[in-house]
């Protein structure tokens, strides 16, 4: 399944535009795991389970725009899992910035 | 025989002490912790800074994954200026994060997935942004490795009791190998449950608490006892003592006279059972050494099968003292050793993720891939090989 397709079939979508101080920073907090767990996630379930059926309930897509602007955007099957996943990758972000705006050398 | 191969990786500016920082957050406890080890002596270890700060969810009420998660994430910034802030009190004004530390330890598991993931988030972060190189830790193995440091036990038989985990564990050909274990819940946590029927506080533990209660207890009742071979089981005891306790609480504390009779059956004389009234100093007295007795047995088990005449206890459970002394007179029977240590060390704390950590870092671990770091809620203590012993 193209990925495209996976996207077209999830009705609820969430955009976040978060700005940071320079590239280096987004890297980061991509790296520690704040959306890279997840697609982890998406791959290893990219295949229809037979036992639970279609799995691939919600994707994140990010690009970086300018250098220092983190743009994702979240596809949901429902929105009561849009609001969770939007909610710990906020909390995630959130605690990887104060980290950087803390300790930064 | 050769030398375990612990110098694979010298220190940072070729000083003879490695500084390696631990971050743990498996469960309720967020601690960080900062260590000094000698490069010619892996045991001879200087603890810099050990700061924790515990979630405490309110009386009759267990820690949730998630509020705990959300406390991790409030409290790490403030944790670790904190550990920083003593480290330049203890090793100067010019120490420095970035230039000093040799390695960033945290716990991959195993412990609740929410709260380990948020402690991930942090090291992973903090070791990207400063180069230095991540370990990820079994939070049984800093245990271990944090009991042997600070008693100095050559080769002991480890008893591993805590909220999450109770295991003997004894060492062979490079790995922790478990000799017994729970069959189903752990000692910790058959005690916090216990705590949360009597609406006991979890400030500052549920163990604690209870422990403070048995010492006025005078009268024990009998509870069932569950050894099985070298494992145990502790959801029947609990159940058990979880229905008599409520039915206590419910007849004003006061227990029927013939279950009363049935209880105390063992004293053969009606007059005195009669005459004695049962307290929730009692029940929880009763509950401890049953629950200890059994802990006690299946390790003197485990020291007959592997030879070995020392005991180290770890885990949070292992700082209650009615434990330490039941198995410090199995000890002495048996002419052996017990080696315990107090609560900056027994429980969970971020000195242990960072001793166990230098060791891998010293025997040259290195991170692959950042996926390598993922925290995994069941990682057995028996998974991790161990190179840094003979």
């Amino acid at each position: 399944m193209a990925s495209t397709d996976l996207y077209n079939n999830l009705p609820y979508k969430l955009k976040l535009n978060i700005p940071f101080e320079n590239e280096k920073h987004i890297e980061y907090t991509l790296k520690s795991g704040v959306v890279t767990d997840e697609l982890i996630n998406i791959e290893n379930n990219l295949k229809t389970d037979t036992a639970l059926g279609d799995i691939n309930k919600f994707v994140i897509e990010y690009h970086i725009i300018n250098n220092n602007i983190l743009s994702l955007n979240l596809h949901s099957i429902d929105i009561r899992l849009l609001r969770l996943i939007s909610n710990n990758i906020m909390e995630s972000i959130k605690l990887s910035i104060e980290c950087i705006d803390e300790f930064a050398p | 025989m050769t030398q375990p191969p612990l110098t694979k990786v010298l220190p940072k500016k070729n000083r003879d002490y490695y500084l390696c920082i631990g971050l743990e957050g498996s469960a309720n406890k967020l601690g960080f912790g900062l260590i000094k080890q000698a490069v010619n002596d892996p045991l001879d270890t200087e603890v810099i800074s050990n700061i924790r700060d515990t979630y405490n969810a309110p009386p009759g009420e267990g820690f949730m994954p998630r509020d705990t998660a959300r406390h991790h994430k409030n409290w790490c910034c403030r944790v670790l200026k904190q550990v920083i802030k003593e480290a330049k009190e203890k090793l100067g004004s010019d120490f420095d994060l970035k230039k000093d530390v040799d390695c960033i330890a945290f716990t991959k598991g195993p412990g609740m997935g929410a709260p380990l993931h948020s402690v991930c988030v942090f090291a992973r972060t903090l070791s990207l942004l400063n180069d230095i190189p991540l370990v990820p830790v079994n939070h049984c193995i800093g245990h271990i490795e944090m009991g042997r440091c600070v008693t100095k036990g050559l080769n002991p038989c480890v008893l591993y009791v805590s909220g999450g985990n109770t295991q003997i564990i004894a060492y062979s050909n490079n790995r922790y190998r478990i000799f017994g274990e729970t069959l189903d819940i752990a000692v910790g946590n058959c005690l916090d449950r216990f705590a949360r029927v009597l609406k006991i506080s979890n400030a500052p533990s549920p163990g604690y608490n209870i422990e403070q209660l048995a010492k006025k207890g005078k009268h024990l009742i009998e509870l069932p006892y569950t050894v099985k071979g070298m494992d145990l089981s502790m959801s029947g005891i609990l159940q058990y003592l979880e229905q008599l306790t409520k039915s206590f609480l419910t007849n004003d504390f006061k227990f029927s006279k013939q279950k009363k009779r049935k209880l105390l059956e063992y004293l053969n004389d009606k007059d005195v059972i009669d005459s004695i009234e049962i307290t929730v100093e009692d029940l929880c007295f009763s509950f401890q050494e049953h629950l200890f007795a059994m802990l006690v047995e299946i390790t003197e088990r485990a020291m007959a099968h592997v030879g070995a005449n020392e005991v180290l206890i770890v885990g949070g459970v292992g700082c209650n003292m009615r434990l330490q002394e039941m198995m410090a007179l199995m000890c002495r029977d048996r002419n052996g050793k017990l080696f315990a240590t107090d609560d900056r060390f027994c429980i969970d704390n971020g000195v242990m993720i960072a001793q166990a950590g230098v060791l891998q870092h010293r025997c040259g671990y290195i991170l692959e891939k950042l996926e390598d770091t993922r925290v995994t809620q069941t990682f057995r203590t028996d998974e991790v090989y161990v190179n840094w012993r003979e």
